[in-house]
């Protein structure tokens, strides 16, 4: 493959593929067609060089400017340099394909219609990385498709790092970095206290690990043949690439989009809506359907703030308008608050009254996902089985509204537990 | 010798809210309405560092630590 400077910085050239044509991870995903083959994978994306990956991709990375599109948005190449720091012992390499998130299907789509993509982009970090081992976190219904696409690799010996598949459990929480590391390491697959030692640091086994989503890595496989600028031929500056959609409404079949970030929601909208197969794919794993909830990039929980400055783990629902951009600002913290597009959650909702409503199903659907670890709800739980051990607030917090209240009476009164919005 | 700067962190999922910490080292510890401590992220002066390697050393959950400042 050709390869020119830029820059001083070898760059790799672009094959026949456009930067500027949409798609890109989902190129020949067809609504009702099988899975991409391998032969078929081959034809479409050509070899990686695996040498090249070795010594230039964590610069290829770097300068392409992905994000993870696990959820917070966090700039791939820093992970990728916090666990190349660390020689001995040799990191791992996990793909993160739990997807806890119900109304996000667009993991599962890519593990089971194109995993060789996915696969490829794990390979490639692997090996930039020298990691010693790869795993491909995911429920039990995708590990079979997943399985089956390994073993054909490994007849034709195409990979230079082992692979294995981890069977991720049911849950929302199952697929937070540290509950999966937490899982791969005996334990419960729920979130814990990671400060002192860091995942990167101390990980699966005891050695870095890299949790990376398994969209970012279809990215990177992608990078790894065609080079940053091919990359940054969609999206904005700031934000380059594409990214995939969950869109599920009640008046189109739940598709999986692929759009440039940085899109407008209504064009998305107006895609999703419309039946065209090359952009849109099936979403037949979404569990539930939601009245139009769009899932950009949440498919993983990740920490917030709570209101009294504790960790709360879980997803925070967030509403905006529609008609704003769809895309994620890149803050010093991943949690960074962008405009009214308050994440990736979206409910164009057309009155008051519903909005009340869907506010109540979302809290029990909430409720359900929160672990007894997280200190918020630690504190109901304690409360609910022996109360009067825990002190009473000493100031009672002020109610917003009335409707508040009640939405928060009734869903305490239903699960007993509760998630901080 | 090189000074270290070190901050108290709180483990949120071990931390019971017994709120000793608190009330070893009020200037750095704050307690939430529930007991649950807020700890500044500031580091540490000298002079209380002592104060804070008490109240690592009596949290009945060994839920805080110190740790280094992250540049």
């Amino acid at each position: 493959m050709a390869t020119d400077d830029v820059n001083g910085r070898t760059v790799l050239q672009s094959r026949s593929v456009q930067p500027e044509a949409l798609p890109r991870l989902m190129a020949g995903l067809r609504t009702g067609d099988p899975p991409v083959g391998l032969d078929a994978h081959a034809d479409r994306w050509g070899p990686i060089d695996w040498q090249r990956a070795r010594h230039h991709l964590i610069r290829e990375v770097e300068a392409s400017g992905l994000v993870g599109h696990g959820g917070a948005w966090s700039p791939v190449d820093v992970q990728w340099r916090a666990i190349a720091r660390h020689r001995r012992p040799r990191p791992i390499v996990i793909a993160n394909g739990a997807e806890g998130e119900p109304a996000s299907a667009k993991d599962a789509l890519l593990l089971t219609q194109a995993p060789h993509l996915v696969l490829d982009g794990l390979m490639a970090a692997s090996v930039a990385l020298r990691a010693s081992a790869a795993i491909v976190y995911v429920r039990e219904q995708l590990a079979g498709p997943v399985e089956a696409a390994i073993a054909l690799r490994r007849r034709r010996q195409l990979d230079p790092v082992p692979v294995m598949v981890a069977v991720a459990p049911e849950g929302y929480l199952a697929g937070e970095a540290s509950a999966v590391v937490g899982q791969l390491n005996g334990g419960p697959p729920v979130p814990s206290f990671v400060a002192l030692h860091p995942i990167r640091h101390r990980g699966v086994d005891g050695r870095p690990t890299l949790v990376q989503n398994a969209e970012s890595l279809a990215h990177v496989a992608l990078i790894a043949r065609f080079g940053a600028r091919w990359f940054r031929g969609l999206g904005t500056g700031d934000l380059p690439g594409t990214m995939l959609l969950s869109v599920s409404g009640r008046w189109n079949e739940p598709t999986v989009v692929e759009v440039p970030l940085g899109a407008r929601l209504s064009a998305v909208l107006e895609l999703s809506a419309a039946d065209v197969d090359r952009y849109c794919g099936p979403a037949r794993w979404l569990s539930r359907r939601v009245a139009l909830c769009i899932h950009p990039a949440r498919s993983a929980p990740r920490r917030t703030a709570g209101p009294s400055g504790w960790r709360v783990v879980g997803e925070r629902r967030r509403r905006t308008a529609p008609g704003d951009r769809l895309s994620a600002r890149r803050g010093r913290s991943s949690r960074a608050v962008h405009g009214r597009t308050r994440g990736r959650a979206v409910w164009p909702v057309p009155s008051r009254a519903r909005l009340i409503g869907r506010g109540s199903r979302t809290l029990r659907v909430r409720a359900g996902f929160v672990s007894p670890r997280c200190p918020s709800n630690a504190r109901a739980l304690r409360s609910d089985r022996r109360p009067g051990r825990v002190p009473a607030p000493r100031r009672d917090r002020p109610v917003r509204s009335e409707r508040l209240r009640r939405l928060r009476a009734r869903d305490r009164r239903s699960s007993g537990t509760w998630t901080v919005l | 010798m090189t000074k270290r700067r070190l901050m108290l962190v709180v483990d949120p999922i071990a931390c019971a809210g017994h709120g000793i910490c608190a009330e070893l080292l009020p200037e750095q510890i704050a307690t939430d309405p529930w007991g649950y401590p807020l700890v500044s992220p500031d580091e540490i002066p000298t002079g209380r560092l002592d104060r804070a390697r008490r109240a690592v050393d009596r949290c009945p959950r060994q839920a805080i630590h110190l740790v280094e400042r992250a540049r």
